[in-house]
């Protein structure tokens, strides 16, 4: 098949052959192929635009092909405007406020309660926004434990830049070791996974832990919450900090709202605190901070990359498609069903590795593992008990 | 949709005593709606007895919580 | 039938020294108590040995919450007996209906106040009412919160109704003033014609406190049964398990009650022996179903094809760190069951045997409430942690002792404040109890 050359001008009778050639020979439809093709060149010359090409050919390429999943076909869209569950990029939102109120709403149960007007306030904050509060974005990490070299500046860096206490650890980096006849000591790197399906969530009674839905991360509603830590036990990954006493850590020195939620920041006492993303920085006026954390930027060995997960431009979807060096990448526990947002590089720990003995930040930084007022822990302390 | 399983939770097994109360109070032999009316009356009262109490725990609990 | 029943008014219009010193011993501990939760109001949760899972080796939620689902189980195994009794207008356990309506009622108000104590920002509990109707839609501790109001809206609507029909069948001006009070309150508006409609009433909320009782009873248990974070919680049994623990303990606090009023008040006639025949049966039946119950929550995870995470959270309890306190609660309800079905006329006789057993088989399901709670969030799985500690401090001691005394107390307040059944020395009525 000579289909080498197509002669230049898209009107002639010559490209008219040359094309009708091409596409007679994939048995499809010639006539909705040619034209395809005609206006895809004028897409590229810029004679028409993308937008008009979609909607062009839409329903004929459906007809023909069954599926339209041209890279920029329009999204199927429900009657309520909403992306399908489980379209891929629809990314966050897959539990919205605004679907929950609807749902109240049906059953006349919303319009009772003062909660559907107190709660709906982050939600019209969203709308509000841009009309389709249903973002693509959806922020996340790529951590290279591989690279991680335990120096725990992350650790302390998030604990500075949130005024957390010292056992508050939003940031922790886990020692560890495999029960397979090698001494290598590993590392993984764990903060809040900011999950797309977060238990933390569904059993948060006052509402207060939410997804930002602009860009998916996971907060708490400092004002709301009532402290019952319910979203501490039914998240798998133990990232949530209760702040037990008065928590008299660092000053925090951003502003603690976020969309209108005092959610930035470390946890007043008697509420749940976990890595906000800096969540402060997202929603920053200076452009800078917008799209980094602390422990990003601290990081000696580049091994936290934070950005949209949905953009393959974004930092860690570069890290992951071209510095993994060839390591295994993996979600974290990832048959708990709970989506997380952060791909790890590297090993995954196994269900049998046990935690090892190493520099906790105490000399160094101002961390400590156990909760004020409680005995000092010894790690190894409780092998007889397992 | 799992996510919204409360609703009929809620409205098929937690509410099914008060479907119950509300049809026997009302419908059961001897039809008396003077004596259903006191009866549904203290639950309601009891039921805004029970949330306003609540209420006022919180308010207690606020004076002597000094965070 | 006419002289024979009047021994249920013996509390009422007694009030002995033993009586008072009671009462006063109580509202000491309820005192101290109180001083326990103006001091963690005041310093937060810092006052428990309560701490994170994970880094902080703690655990969340500890023996308020563990006590919660204790008196939670008491509040459904009372609700069903009452539910039972009244459907079925089993007479000769009237006594024992208002005693599972009091002690339903005190001990659901228990569960709801330990559930607030142990909140982070107790004075915040208003926003678990305020968001409730959009978190009922997914969050089972909203689920939870429902049920437990729903419990305490009609036990306390089976107390008032019930005490309606039985005061306006008494002589008010034969009872102390303040019972008299209540009786008058309590009749207001009272009809002759009302008597057989309130009877049905209290069929129809007889019914609908045994619906109550096996389904939103089985909430509580959920709570900890849906959560797929924690190995030993987690799982299709945790529903059932409350219950067979919430019926057991409910039969034991009544047949506790019982035999103690019926030793202090001598109502040989009004609590006769065949009534403890009946709690006896019951709890023997209750006893071994929660031991079954019990025995199949744990084999799965201790047979060798366990995960890891359940099998590690099945060993401590078997032989493990928690083997002692396991198999002590486990033989403290065992042994009583048993000896309950092989001596039952000796142990039944006066009601004080019954009495003891109970007491035993209730500190066994306290035990074993507070393993359950605590035992996934020591022994956590997933991430490299390690094992927690937990050593409850002596603020959780004594507002949890405290809120059992407390139970106790407002209980004996209220034997001199209501009347423990119902007056059958009116021939009308009685005439009517026999149709
Ligand atoms: S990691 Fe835990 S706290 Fe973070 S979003 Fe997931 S479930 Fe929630
Ligand atoms: S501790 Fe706060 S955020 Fe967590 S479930 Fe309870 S109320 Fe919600």
């Amino acid at each position: 098949m000579n289909a080498s050359d197509p002669p230049d001008d898209i009107d002639s009778e010559a490209w008219e052959a040359w094309a009708t050639e091409v596409v007679d020979g994939t048995g499809f439809d010639v006539e909705l192929g040619v034209g395809l093709a005609r206006d895809a060149q004028r897409v590229a010359r810029g004679e028409m635009t993308e937008a008009e090409y979609q909607a062009k050919y839409h329903e004929d390429v459906l007809d023909e092909f069954g599926v339209d999943d041209r890279p920029t076909a329009p999204e199927p869209q429900k009657a309520d405007g909403s992306p399908l569950p489980g379209v891929p990029g629809t990314g966050n939102g897959k539990r919205s406020r605004r679907s929950m109120l609807k749902t109240a709403g049906a059953i006349g149960l919303g319009t009772l309660g003062l909660s559907a007007a107190q709660q709906s306030t982050r939600t019209v904050a969203a709308q509000s926004g841009d009309g389709d509060s249903e973002s693509d974005v959806q922020m996340g990490m790529a951590i290279n434990t591989d690279r991680c070299i335990a120096c725990l500046q992350c650790m302390d860096a998030c604990n500075e830049e949130n005024g957390n206490p010292a056992e508050s650890l939003w940031m922790a980096v886990l020692r560890y070791q495999e029960d397979d006849y090698t001494d290598n000591e590993e590392f993984l790197t764990r903060p809040c996974q900011h999950c797309s399906d977060a238990p933390c969530e569904t059993a948060c009674p006052t509402n207060a832990r939410y997804t930002r839905e602009e860009d998916g991360i996971v907060l708490t509603d400092y004002d709301q919450c009532t402290g019952c830590r319910y979203c501490e036990v039914s998240c798998p990954y133990g990232v949530n900090y209760m702040e037990w006493a008065e928590p008299g850590g660092g000053d925090f020195e951003a502003d603690r709202d976020v969309d209108g939620v005092t959610a930035a920041g470390s946890a007043p006492q008697g509420t749940m605190g976990k890595c906000t993303f800096c969540a402060h920085r997202q929603v920053s006026d200076d452009e800078s901070l917008q799209g980094t954390t602390a422990c990003e930027d601290v990081c000696p060995v580049d091994a936290i990359h934070f950005g949209d997960m949905n953009d393959e431009e974004s930092a860690p979807r570069q890290h992951l498609a071209n510095d993994t060096g060839g390591q295994p990448t993996y979600r974290l526990l990832e048959d708990k069903g709970t989506e997380p947002n952060i791909v790890y590089v590297g090993n995954e720990p196994s269900r049998t590795a046990t935690q090892t003995d190493g520099p906790t930040g105490e000399n160094e930084f101002d961390l400590v593992r156990e909760r004020h007022g409680r005995r000092e822990i010894e790690i190894g302390s409780h092998e007889d008990d397992d | 949709m799992t996510t919204t399983i409360g609703i009929p939770i809620l409205l098929g097994l937690l509410l099914l005593p008060v479907y119950t109360v509300l049809a026997g109070f009302l419908f059961g032999e001897p039809r008396d709606f003077r004596t259903a009316g006191i009866g549904l009356g203290v639950m309601a009262a009891m039921a805004v007895f029970m949330i306003g109490s609540t209420a006022m725990m919180g308010i207690v609990f606020g004076m002597i919580t000094p965070f | 039938m006419s002289t024979t029943n009047n021994t249920i008014l013996t509390p009422l219009k007694t009030l002995s020294v033993k009586f008072l010193a009671l009462v006063v011993v109580l509202g000491i501990a309820a005192l101290v108590m109180l001083e326990a939760i103006v001091h963690q109001l005041q310093h937060g949760l810092a006052v428990t040995d309560l701490a994170s899972w994970g880094t902080q080796e703690g655990v969340t939620w500890g023996i308020y919450i563990g006590t919660f689902e204790w008196f939670a189980g008491m509040a459904v195994g009372a609700l069903a007996a009452v539910g039972y009794i009244r459907y079925n207008e089993l007479t000769r356990y009237d006594i024992i209906a208002r005693i599972g309506e009091l002690w339903a009622l005190i001990s659901g108000l228990s569960a709801a106040y330990l559930i607030v104590i142990d909140l982070g920002r107790p004075d915040r509990v208003l926003n678990i009412l305020t968001a409730w109707f959009v978190t009922v839609q997914y969050s089972p501790l909203a689920w939870d919160v429902t049920f437990v109001t729903a419990l305490l809206v009609m036990t306390s609507a089976m107390l008032i109704l019930s005490l309606r029909r039985d005061f306006s069948e008494m002589d008010l001006n034969k009872l102390p003033v303040y019972t008299a009070l209540l009786g008058e309150l309590l009749t207001l508006g009272f009809r002759p014609e009302e008597r057989e409609k309130l009877d049905s009433m209290l069929r129809w909320l007889g019914l609908a406190l045994l619906i109550l009782a096996f389904t939103g009873g089985m909430v509580p248990g959920w709570l900890l049964g849906v959560v797929g974070a924690q190995a030993g919680w987690y799982g299709g049994i945790a529903g059932i398990a409350f219950l067979s623990a919430g019926l057991m303990s409910g039969v034991a606090v009544l047949a506790i009650t019982a035999g103690v009023l019926r030793y202090l008040y001598g109502m040989e006639e009004a609590l006769p022996e065949e009534v403890f025949v009946g709690l006896g049966k019951a709890l023997t039946l209750f006893g071994f179903v929660y031991l079954v119950v019990q025995f199949n929550n744990l084999l799965p995870s201790i047979f060798p094809m366990a995960p890891l995470a359940e099998s590690r959270v099945g060993e401590a309890m078997l032989y493990g760190h928690f083997a002692t306190d396991f198999w002590l609660a486990m033989g403290a309800v065992a042994i009583p069951m048993l000896i309950l079905a092989v001596f039952r006329e000796r142990m039944l006789a006066g009601g004080v045997g019954l009495a003891v057993v109970s007491v035993v088989m209730l500190w066994g399901v306290w035990v074993k409430s507070q393993l359950t709670v605590i035992e996934p969030l020591m022994y956590s799985s997933g991430l490299p942690y390690e094992v927690g500690t937990y050593v409850p401090t002596l603020v959780e001691w004594v507002i949890t002792i405290g809120s059992i005394l407390v139970a106790i107390l407002l209980f004996s307040i209220a034997t001199k404040l209501v009347p423990m059944g119902r007056l059958l020395d009116d021939t009308a009525s009685t005439e009517e109890v026999r149709n």
